[in-house]
């Protein structure tokens, strides 16, 4: 095992218009660990995933995923080389059927070795899923649609896993079993990138910790130290608006 | 009677395919595009050229011209413009329409000419009692087993599968690694193929090709596809059904002094369904939140 | 405090400056126009028709380059400011020959062109403003497909009212009366009406939700009268240029008013800049002199020592590539976001490209 990280992002700044929505955003994700980052709405945590998957482009810094450059590449390009992303209102493809959105993900996946194996353990993981194949996605429940939307994500076989608030519009109750599904991917090895409102909840799962707050970090430590900080109260709370 | 739900039906299907054309393409690039009528038009000079050929390589013929037309199409003009504000690429299609309507001029000179091709359709026969030109059953016969090729494209195969989804998410779908490139060049490649069909059909019905004879299909392609709501593939087949269908109807249940206010009427209405829905047809997607 | 002091006393002198540009230009307009138009027939004719596509173009930037809607349906107010000034002002001898179903007072009517071209501007300004009302609450794509739509409503109206429009048949006898002077005073009119407005705070606001609508929408702006406003002025102004044309030409059919010219006067407007006044004027003088010399060739006549025969067909291919690289190369055109006399420094040339997911641009609201 090689101790270079799967993700990193380097002085990582990019604008809207005039609008400077990060400024020199560093942060590094290593293997196998589940990496949080926290901040209030508006500190530039959604601007960080979309720039890291390629949809948005950086006005300076860069993003390497297994020591290569991949800032400035199509995303589908990063997508192909082990990205996967698990939206914000996960963007299932409500007028696909549940078969064919994990379908399109497997087309993705078959490139990095997934295998029928991968699609039949994914499906045991999530027996909703195979009870539903043929309905169209529009139909699921919110925690069923966040089961797809995991799903999908883990078909394509990914290196690395990028969540988007996978907490953003749930019931608590489905709160809940989105974070055990996150701890139970930890366990078997999965590098994860979060971003989350809920702090509380993403330190818990989380090994590390960033807080962004305007656009740049302002502390980056383990989760444990962070979450017995006093300036983690001040960043996040004395901004406000997170709660 | 029945003669007049055969006209219908063969015009609304002829419509159908046309506004499917348009409808693909917008569905995975926003783009309205003018220039899916002059991909008729082409397809219309291309039977003209190969007239003297057996039918089968006049079909050939004319689909993989059309496509390959459709395909530098959106090599040339369209990629570039790709990213940019729909206004942009909808000001540019128009450009593109009115330079092959003018390549035809230049080449072909702005007068209509006769096509022979599938003039052994237009004699009539006699289907329950009805006495059809023999076009209409042949272009229903077409358009639905184009239709159902189509249909299985789509849903069977994975490209199909992409397609779909790019139209219904375009950002989602390149973020799982669904080519963009790929699915737009389909698209334009399957709307010239839709186009070529269109063209051939209406050929074999008109028995004429003209550098303009492009517009008014594709107008027509335009209101089936707001009625069917822009970007719903289905729905712009349905539209298009309907609007041919309601058209030939129309011919025959108003007086002769309405009748040629017609196009004022459906015009008319396409601004009440865009006024109805002001954000809806168009931005069906955009209405989500963003990726 | 003196940052803002010298940016401001920086914005003053661009602002003279912008004046004398103005001033300058218009003294070129002007002076151009007169001298060619002494050099023989055809070329006064061609400084004509210039002059009137100014007026179309600037008419089409009122609208387009304040509030970003883009229309394709304002040469439907060219055809009506054309229609009526010919049914006004042809004499009622002529027009009972000519239109013997027309209703009687409309026969009877015969008024002299300047009145003739009042009633023009204000009853097509008003008949715009009232089609804008609910054209003008969609945007985007919609607002173009509806707007396109009104074009081609007007051409089956114009084209099936045959007792008073002639119909397909060429509509005669209207009184030229149109010279190089009076076509100058539209165009330079059309161009003072232009500044105004943008200047106007129904100008302001219209650019502010050009450039952000949800954002305008929701700081109170309710972009929908202020669009209506914009779609009038723009309509009266086509309308009296649809008016000029009418009495340059003498006689026009419905497909004057139809896809080619609509296309033509957009493109004169993409080349120079959708948004800039300067871009609209550049943009007409410089496609209509293209257009004439071409023509020219394509007709056969010679272009001074230049004997070649041009084929049917290549001004439209020449101009249509012009758009698309100009669309591909340029997007802004030729002139940027630039303006004569504009208040702030070209704020506009000098913002950054926003850096938007590009791929659904529909979805940036």
């Amino acid at each position: 095992m090689n101790d270079q990280p799967i993700l990193k992002v380097d002085g990582l700044s990019v604008a809207y218009g005039p609008v400077r929505a990060l400024r020199g955003v560093s942060i590094e994700v290593r293997r196998g660990r589940t990496v949080s980052v926290i901040g209030p709405n508006g500190a530039g945590k959604s601007t960080l995933l979309w720039t890291i998957t390629g949809l948005l482009k950086p006005a300076a810094g860069s993003v390497e995923l297994e020591g290569e450059v991949i800032s400035g590449l199509k995303p589908e390009t990063i997508a192909r080389r082990g990205l996967a992303i698990v939206p914000e209102g996960r963007h299932n493809f409500l007028s696909l059927t549940v078969a064919d959105n994990l379908r399109l993900a497997q087309i993705a996946g078959r490139r990095r070795g997934g295998d029928e194996a991968l699609y039949e353990r994914t499906l045991d993981r999530f027996p909703v899923l195979r009870d539903r194949l043929d309905s169209p996605a529009s139909q699921l429940s919110g925690g069923e649609a966040q089961q797809l939307a995991i799903a999908r994500a883990l078909l394509t076989k990914p290196l690395i896993l990028l969540l988007d608030e996978p907490s953003f519009g749930l019931a608590p109750l489905t709160v809940e079993g989105v974070f055990e599904e996150l701890v139970r991917l930890k366990e078997e090895g999965m590098t994860v990138l979060m971003v989350e409102q809920n702090a509380g909840k993403a330190l818990e799962v989380a090994d590390d910790a960033y807080i962004l707050s305007n656009g740049e970090v302002e502390t980056a430590s383990s989760a444990e130290s962070l979450k017995s900080q006093e300036d983690f109260d001040a960043a996040y709370f004395g901004e406000g608006g997170a709660f | 009677m029945l003669q007049h739900i055969f006209d219908a039906a063969a015009t609304g299907s002829l419509y159908a395919v046309i506004a499917l054309g348009i409808a693909l393409v917008f569905g995975v690039m926003r783009l309205v595009n003018f220039a899916y009528g002059e991909l008729l038009m082409v397809g219309g000079y291309v039977v003209l050229l190969t007239a003297g050929l057996p039918w089968p390589l006049i079909v050939a013929c004319t689909l993989a011209a059309v496509g390959i037309v459709a395909f530098l199409m959106e090599r040339i003009a369209f990629r570039p413009v790709r990213e940019a504000d729909p206004t942009t690429m909808l000001i540019t299609s128009f450009a593109v329409s009115i330079l092959l309507q003018n390549i035809a001029v230049w080449i072909a000179g702005r007068r209509p000419k006769g096509v022979s091709f599938g003039s052994s359709l237009s004699e009539p026969v006699d289907i329950a009692g009805a006495s059809v030109p023999i076009v209409e059953p042949v272009t229903l016969g077409v358009v639905a087993a184009s239709l159902i090729l189509f249909v299985f494209i789509m849903r069977k195969t994975e490209l199909g599968v992409q397609m779909r989804a790019a139209a219904e998410d375009f950002r989602m779908a390149r973020l799982m690694g669904v080519r963009a490139d790929s699915v737009i060049v389909a698209a334009f490649v399957a709307s010239g193929v839709l186009a070529a069909i269109a063209a051939l059909l209406l050929v074999a019905t008109t028995g004429s090709v003209s550098p303009y004879m492009g517009l008014q299909p594709v107008l027509i392609g335009f209101v089936a596809t707001v009625i069917g709501g822009m970007g719903s593939l289905i729905g712009a087949a349905v539209g298009g059904f309907a609007l041919g269908a309601v058209t030939v109807l129309l011919q025959v249940v108003l007086p002769e002094s309405v009748v040629s206010y017609r196009d004022a009427f459906v015009f008319s209405f396409v601004i009440l369904v865009l006024l109805a829905w002001p954000q809806g047809l168009f931005a069906n997607r955009a209405a989500e939140e963003r990726v | 405090m003196a940052d803002e002091k010298r940016s401001r006393s920086v914005r003053s002198a661009l602002r003279h400056d912008g004046r004398a540009r103005l001033a300058l230009g218009l003294v070129g307009l002007i002076v151009a126009a007169e001298l060619l138009s002494n050099w023989s027939p055809a070329v006064e004719s061609f400084v004509i028709t210039t002059l009137i596509n100014v007026m179309i173009v600037v008419g089409l930037y009122i609208l387009i380059g304040n509030s970003g809607v883009v229309s394709f349906g304002q040469i439907s107010f060219m055809a009506l400011g054309a229609y009526m000034t010919g049914l006004i002002t042809v004499e009622a001898s002529r027009k009972e020959f000519l239109l013997p179903d027309l209703p009687g007072w409309l026969s009877s009517l015969h008024l002299g062109t300047l009145p003739a071209l009042v009633i023009v501007v204000v009853l097509v300004g008003l008949i715009a403003a009232l089609l804008g009302i609910p054209l003008m609450r969609l945007s985007g794509l919609s607002a173009s497909i509806a707007t396109l739509s009104l074009l081609i409503i007007s051409n089956v109206l114009i084209t099936q009212s045959s007792s008073i429009t002639g119909g397909n048949q060429t509509f005669i006898g209207v009184p030229v009366t149109t010279t190089t002077e009076v076509a100058l005073v539209g165009a330079i009119l059309a161009i003072f009406v232009a500044i105004w407005f943008r200047r106007s705070r129904i100008g302001l606001l219209l650019r502010a939700s050009r450039d952000d609508e949800p954002a305008a929408r929701a700081a109170g702006v309710s972009v929908t009268k202020e669009r209506v406003v914009a779609f009038g002025i723009s309509g009266a102004l086509i309308g009296l240029a649809g008016a000029f044309y009418a009495h340059f030409v003498g006689s026009f059919s419905p497909d004057d008013f139809y896809f080619e010219i609509t296309f033509t006067t957009l493109a004169m407007l993409v080349v120079g800049g959708l948004y800039s006044l300067e871009g609209a004027v550049v943009g007409a003088l410089l496609i209509s002199t293209i257009q004439e010399m071409l023509g020219r060739l394509e007709n056969g006549e010679g272009l001074g020592p230049i004997h070649a025969t041009l084929h049917d067909g290549v001004t439209a291919i020449v101009l249509a590539c012009i758009v698309i690289a100009v669309m591909i190369f340029r997007p802004s055109g030729l002139m940027g976001h630039r303006d004569t006399d504009d208040e702030g420094p070209a704020d506009e040339e000098d913002r950054p490209t926003p850096v938007v997911p590009a791929d659904d641009p529909e979805a940036a609201t």
